[in-house]
């Protein structure tokens, strides 16, 4: 069988690995998306906090699961990190022990790094003096650590980098790690991003700054993106990694591919450090590149994760900007109804969320959307996962510092 | 078992996550696989645990526990 110019051009989703408040493996976390419920809660690290609830990966045991060394030496979002590219690796069915690993890449989007290590060394030097601060505060506080490590664990030789567009820097890791795959320099890139700052000073610092749902009396209704009652996101912590490949050879070796990654675009508002430009036109141009790059006309995309954060500025920018280039057809969710929003990690789950949404023919329904904001005029599926033959699905992701980025995917 | 035998072994086991059966007073720390910023974290918790002040480059991957609990009962730590 020939490859279609759309494969041609594009790169096989073969392994999948997400490690969310959803659930702790790509299965577990699309069962729960399935069902619209929120996983928001109150979260006893943040108490006496003026945002108190977060959405935290539930039972996740660093020891268990990476040894009793990872489990100090590492800051969680790294930890997140690796457990994810493990499952991602396992899934698509290859093996670390026999890949040539100078040609396998890691490209992982963070934007925080370890502010638990941060906070808690900070503290102690403050409290307990210099002679108190762990000599590992830098290798595990730094953002680039998690593509070391989770490098180090799957012996992956390649280049390896974290990629730092806030909240769009899990899509902007596989968009780069796609050119990786075409230009020739990897024959495997594990892409995808992290993110774990459910810590005091910097959830303090998105609440100072008007980021956050206040809704502390129902913090599961709290995050509901197009909904006319939203007033802001939940912070969540997780990590996605999939794992990438050239079509031919995701074929060569049998691999079923959940979808392929066939068009990548990326912008910048040049407007406002952290609110995005109402007009829309920096996401506008990042939407319609990754569409032109797949060679995909507006009108057949069927489906959209959207970036919907639940703030008020960002969801009806996005659907304006949605309505204007793809018309009414597609059909949208917003997963963070149900995740919060994991920064960083939120592009490279939600773009998991997508292919397994072309793979299953259903859309998530996006939680506690009740009432759609009037001044929003696309189709949001919300109460229930809605069935459907969709070929094309995008996802969206908006940063602070004006960073826009789309995807495209096209069904295996 | 020394106090400063039992804390070092302890703190090997259940905060560094070396596997007990490794923990014996011959073995070195770099045949536990502890590098120099393990070694340094390990000093810092002994410090606080037995209120000591080893110095941050005293143990090296080639001292040994045994070795180890004599620089500790040096310091005045006694079982």
């Amino acid at each position: 069988m020939n490859p279609s110019p759309r494969e041609h051009s594009g790169v096989a989703i073969t392994g999948l690995g997400l490690v969310t408040a959803a659930g702790a493996d790509a299965a577990a976390a699309w069962a729960t998306v399935m069902t619209g419920r929120s996983t928001a809660t109150r979260d006893p690290e943040l108490a006496g906090l003026a945002v108190d609830f977060s959405c935290r990966v539930p039972g996740f045991d660093a020891a268990a699961l990476l040894g009793p060394a990872a489990a100090w030496r590492l800051d969680r979002f790294t930890q997140l990190a690796i457990v994810a590219a493990r499952q991602a690796v396992t899934d698509a069915g290859l093996d670390p022990e026999t890949w040539d690993g100078t040609r396998v890449g890691v490209i992982v989007g963070n934007s925080l790094g370890g502010t638990a290590t941060w906070e808690q060394q900070h503290r102690r030097l403050l409290e307990d003096g210099p002679k108190s601060v762990s000599p590992l505060t830098i290798p595990m506080g730094m953002p680039n650590m998690v593509a070391g490590y989770v490098a180090i664990d799957v012996g992956a030789r390649g280049p390896s980098m974290v990629t730092a567009t806030a909240c769009a820097s899990g899509t902007t890791a596989i968009g780069l790690a796609r050119d990786l795959l075409r230009g020739g320099a990897c024959d495997i890139v594990l892409a995808g991003g992290t993110e774990s700052a459910l810590t005091p000073a910097a959830i303090t610092g998105l609440q100072r700054m008007g980021g956050l749902s206040g809704r502390t009396d129902d913090p599961a209704a709290a995050s509901r993106p197009f909904d006319a009652a939203r007033d802001g996101f939940v912070a969540a912590e997780g990590a996605g990694m999939l794992v990438l490949e050239r079509p031919e050879d995701a074929r060569a070796r049998g691999a079923r591919p959940y979808a392929h990654v066939v068009g990548f675009g990326s912008s910048s508002d040049a407007y406002h450090a952290t609110a995005p430009d109402p007009s829309g036109a920096g996401m506008e141009r990042a939407l319609r590149a990754a569409l032109a790059d797949a060679g995909i006309a507006p009108d057949a995309v069927d489906h959209v994760n959207a970036h919907g954060t639940s703030t008020p500025l960002n969801d009806v920018t996005e659907s304006r900007v949605l309505r204007r280039v793809l018309g009414e057809r597609p059909l949208v969710t917003s997963t963070k109804g149900v995740t919060g929003h994991p920064l960083a990690a939120a592009g490279a789950v939600e773009a998991g969320f997508a292919a397994l949404a072309l793979r299953h023919s259903v859309v998530p329904p996006t939680a506690n959307l009740t009432r759609l904001d009037p001044e929003i005029d696309i189709d949001v599926v919300s109460g229930e996962a809605r069935r459907a033959e969709m070929e094309i699905a995008v996802s969206t992701s908006l940063g602070f510092g004006g960073h826009n980025a789309a995807l495209v995917l096209a069904a295996a | 078992m020394s106090a400063a035998q039992e804390t070092l072994a302890g703190l090997l086991v259940t905060k560094l996550g070396v596997p007990a059966e490794k923990v014996v007073p011959t073995a070195a720390y770099k045949d536990l696989a502890l590098d120099s910023l393990a070694l340094i974290e390990l000093t810092m918790l002994l410090n606080k645990e037995l209120d000591i002040s080893l110095g941050d480059d005293l143990l090296q991957g080639g001292t040994t526990i045994g070795e180890t609990v004599e620089l500790i009962d040096s310091q005045g730590v006694r079982a």
